[in-house]
């Protein structure tokens, strides 16, 4: 668990981090997210004592960062940042292998990890002994991701890492982060300005605004009952009533009728499956089924607007 | 460097390696035997070829002073450098900057009869000014190949957990490195050409037939002693470049 406890930090005139309190349970994906200047990289890199608070405390797993030796903490603690930072004289497989060797592996505990990083970043072989300038952008941020992720931490921090690609790399890197979370059950904390990519892999939103928390929760919750008009205009453009359709299954919404003739649908599919399939079908009514193919309920366009018992 | 290509001083560096290494070792030992050729030069002098040390001995003697200061330029620029870039040292950087800019300033010769009065005459006070003067073309390249290293790099590296140390020998100073070659290479460069005055207080080097030859109105000593010098330092020159290549 991440802990920080009531931290400020202060950068000449300008009040980064005030006062801000958060807890992050392991396994979490945190994405901290707010407009330029809001302090959300500054606490990140509080996180593994790259920036020290004024006040407050940091713990991690229990204990005070402040009384570890930066090095020794920062080496269990993945970190990616968006400038990349691959180091340019050495080959892409020792760059991934950084913090195995900083932490001492025998030679075939790295060989081995190696291996599974590969696997496990999708990272194409051929590029292993390639230096860093011969590949892309987005294929030296798959590099970042995989070289975080070599020493097998069980915390990663990444800052902004994939806001300077291309659309194509960014979803490719973001579709990873989330099978690589799902597998591995890591705890992320993840620096974004882009409140799109916060919701979309979040499960712990944290929305952060003049160096305080505005809101946090999951990105139902934020969606659903933002806390103040700080947060309803940040989640504004995200057209927030049609995206909270896609945390919510059919089974929620649909009324007990099985008689009616529809085209069907799986009642754990998502509510925005449910309505791109009537308006791709020109219907205002679906059949559930589940997944053995047995109807269990109808849901009509109406339910889709307004929750059966009203939630 | 279109304009560099065209001087014959330039078409002289292309040459192969082994031919300079060749030509120079010819003029240092074969010198006495162009006695003959200087005479016909000078039909007026009475000994046209320098003859009161060997080529060779001026040669080694030469090269000693070169070698001594430049190492000693090496240590204080680099040591300075890696000092002004840390942490602890950034205040000093400008003030740093600015001394060695000044020093560079500094005529050698100034700095010659500065030293004199402490030092005595030969060696010492040449060594004295050879390395306040190669110390600055050290130091600057240093500064500039640290700074040279990609931020990005750093920040990585430290938040990936390096030590200071880590860092420094692993990331910083292999990025800088091909920055403190060439500072090293144009040091070891001047230096050969400064060395020359050396002999101005006594010193041994190839320049003791080129002042004798000018107190001396014998143009012929001038000239050989200038051409081994300049040999020497296109021959070193050629070195540095093709270690460069090797280290690449």
């Amino acid at each position: 668990m991440i802990e920080v406890d009531s931290v400020s930090k202060t950068f000449g005139a300008l009040k980064a981090i005030d006062g801000l309190s958060l807890k992050v349970e392991d396994g979490t994906f945190c994405t901290l997210v707010g407009p330029s200047g809001c302090g959300k990289s500054t606490l990140l890199r509080m996180i593994n004592a790259m920036i020290a608070p004024d006040t407050g405390r940091i713990s991690l797993r229990g204990a005070d960062i402040a009384t570890l030796p930066p090095d020794q903490l920062r080496r269990g603690i993945g970190y990616v940042i968006q400038s990349v930072g691959l180091f340019p004289h050495w080959t892409v497989a020792d760059n991934i292998l950084t913090v195995p060797r900083l932490l001492r592996w025998p030679k075939e505990k790295c060989a081995k990890r190696l291996d599974e990083i590969v696997a496990l970043t999708e990272v194409d072989p051929a590029w292993l002994s390639r230096y860093p300038r011969q590949l892309s952008g987005g294929q030296q941020q798959r590099i970042g991701v995989a070289r975080a992720l070599a020493g097998d931490p069980d915390i990663i921090l990444m800052d902004e890492p994939f806001s300077a690609l291309d659309p194509p790399s960014r979803a490719s890197l973001q579709a990873a982060m989330r099978r690589i979370h799902a597998q591995s059950k890591k705890t992320i904390i993840f620096v974004t300005h882009d409140i799109d990519e916060a919701l979309k892999l979040g499960t712990q939103i944290v929305l952060l605004n003049k160096g305080r928390i505005a809101q946090t929760g999951t990105p139902q919750e934020i969606l659903a009952r933002p806390k103040d008009e700080f947060v309803e205009t940040f989640i504004g453009g995200t057209a927030p009533r049609l995206r909270l359709l896609d945390f919510e299954p059919v089974s929620t919404r649909m009324r007990p009728e099985t008689n009616v003739q529809a085209p069907p649908i799986f009642a754990d599919a998502s509510l925005k499956d449910a309505l791109n399939l009537m308006l791709s079908e020109s219907c205002a009514m679906l059949a559930v089924q589940d997944r053995d193919g047995r109807r269990v309920g109808t849901l009509t366009v109406a339910d889709l607007i307004e929750a059966p018992h009203g939630s | 460097m279109e304009a560099e290509a065209q001087s014959p001083g330039a078409r002289a560096a292309h040459w192969p390696f082994f031919l300079l290494l060749t030509v120079f070792l010819a003029a240092v030992f074969l010198m006495p035997s162009t006695a003959p050729l200087f005479h016909w030069l000078f039909p007026d002098l009475l000994r046209p070829v320098y003859t009161r040390a060997s080529f060779f001995e001026l040669t080694v003697a030469h090269c000693e002073l070169v070698f001594a200061s430049t190492a000693v330029a090496a240590f204080i620029g680099i040591g300075t450098a890696l000092y002004v870039t840390r942490q602890s040292g950034k205040e000093f950087l400008p003030l740093v900057s600015a001394l060695a800019a000044i020093g560079q300033t500094f005529p050698p010769v100034a700095v010659l009869a500065l030293a004199i009065p402490l030092l005595g005459y030969g060696a010492a006070p040449t060594l004295v000014a050879l390395v306040l003067y190669s110390t600055l073309p050290i130091l600057e390249a240093t500064i500039a190949g640290l700074y040279a290293v990609p931020g990005s790099a750093r920040d990585a590296a430290l938040g990936l957990g390096f030590s200071p140390a880590g860092l420094l020998w692993r990331i910083e100073l292999p990025l800088a490195a091909p920055f403190i070659f060439a500072g090293l290479r144009n040091a070891t460069i001047i230096n050969i050409g400064t060395a020359t005055i050396g002999s101005s207080v006594g010193a041994l080097s190839l320049g003791s037939p080129i002042l004798e030859g000018l107190s001396a109105s014998n143009p012929a000593y001038v000239i050989e002693g200038a051409i081994v010098v300049s040999l020497l330092a296109v021959v070193v020159d050629r070195a540095f470049e093709t270690l460069e290549q090797a280290l690449n």
